[in-house]
């Protein structure tokens, strides 16, 4: 039974010996050609849009996009004091009460 | 041109074991050369070249189907990994059909540079010099990968007969 398998095994590696280059379908040429011509008559729009469907480029602005907010949301956030001056200073001048300040002359 | 779209379409056609799929990445391939031409500086054999860009296409068709993979609405059926196929190569001697569907078989098993290292000796028939520089590896290393397929081609084939007695 061994040896059976074992001849089995051997027929089956050996099954590719003299094996022939299997011969491309007459219709492939021209398959190949309309490829070739689809490539000739594309635009310069329809490789640019084909060039940003790729999805590495797709990925790689998506990462960009949110690492740019990222940066932008961080920085932003890291500086909360001036932000807080500038808005009292900007109450103290809107809230300043003219009629009062004249009323304070002697 | 036609010697090298058989080359194309054969090597295509033992890795992916599927006619339209060869079809398609023979193609694939002479558009890609047309698109490259006028940057192919015949550094390398223009058949090297071919061969390189085919197992490279074929390699990147099957990992989509094994990952089953879906991208951007653009869908590839995904057979079952341990689906059997009935592929009969149109070169194989009658007398060894039967064998050699099996053998097939066991091809679909292998790692990816084992398969392509296999596909281009057996198959095509190229020296492990012509499949180094192909696969851009040492002769030794090629050397390896062929060992490697062949034991690991035993090893599935002695497995598939034996099941294949206990069934009867």
């Amino acid at each position: 039974m061994k040896q059976e398998n074992h001849s089995s095994v051997e027929r089956a590696m050996q099954s590719v010996e003299g094996i022939r280059r299997a011969q491309a379908p007459g219709y492939l040429y021209a398959k190949i050609l309309s490829g070739v011509y689809r490539r000739q008559t594309q635009t310069v729009w329809e490789r640019i849009s084909a060039f940003i469907a790729r999805p590495a480029v797709t990925l790689a602005c998506i990462v960009l996009v949110v690492a740019v907010n990222a940066i932008i949301i961080f920085n932003g956030s890291s500086k909360p004091a001036a932000n807080v001056i500038a808005s009292a200073e900007s109450v103290d001048f809107y809230s300043y009460d003219i009629y009062n300040a004249e009323n304070l002359e002697p | 041109m036609n010697t090298w779209q058989d080359m194309v379409y054969n090597t295509a056609l033992s890795v992916l074991m599927h006619e339209t799929d060869a079809e398609d990445v023979a193609q694939d391939v002479f558009v890609s050369l047309y698109k490259n031409s006028h940057t192919f500086r015949g550094e390398s054999a223009i058949s090297t070249w071919l061969y390189r860009v085919t197992v490279n296409r074929c390699t990147d068709l099957l990992r989509q189907r094994n990952r089953g993979k879906k991208w951007w609405g653009k869908r590839v059926e995904v057979p079952a990994a341990e689906d059997w196929i009935t592929f009969e190569h149109p070169g194989v001697l009658a007398e060894h059909k039967d064998h050699a569907v099996v053998l097939f078989n066991a091809i679909r098993k292998l790692p990816d540079h084992q398969r392509t290292a296999f596909v281009l000796n057996k198959v095509e028939g190229l020296r492990i010099v012509e499949i180094a520089d192909i696969m851009k590896r040492s002769p030794a290393s090629v050397e390896s990968l062929l060992s490697r397929a062949n034991q690991n081609l035993r090893q599935w084939l002695k497995k598939y007969y034996e099941a294949q007695v206990n069934t009867q």
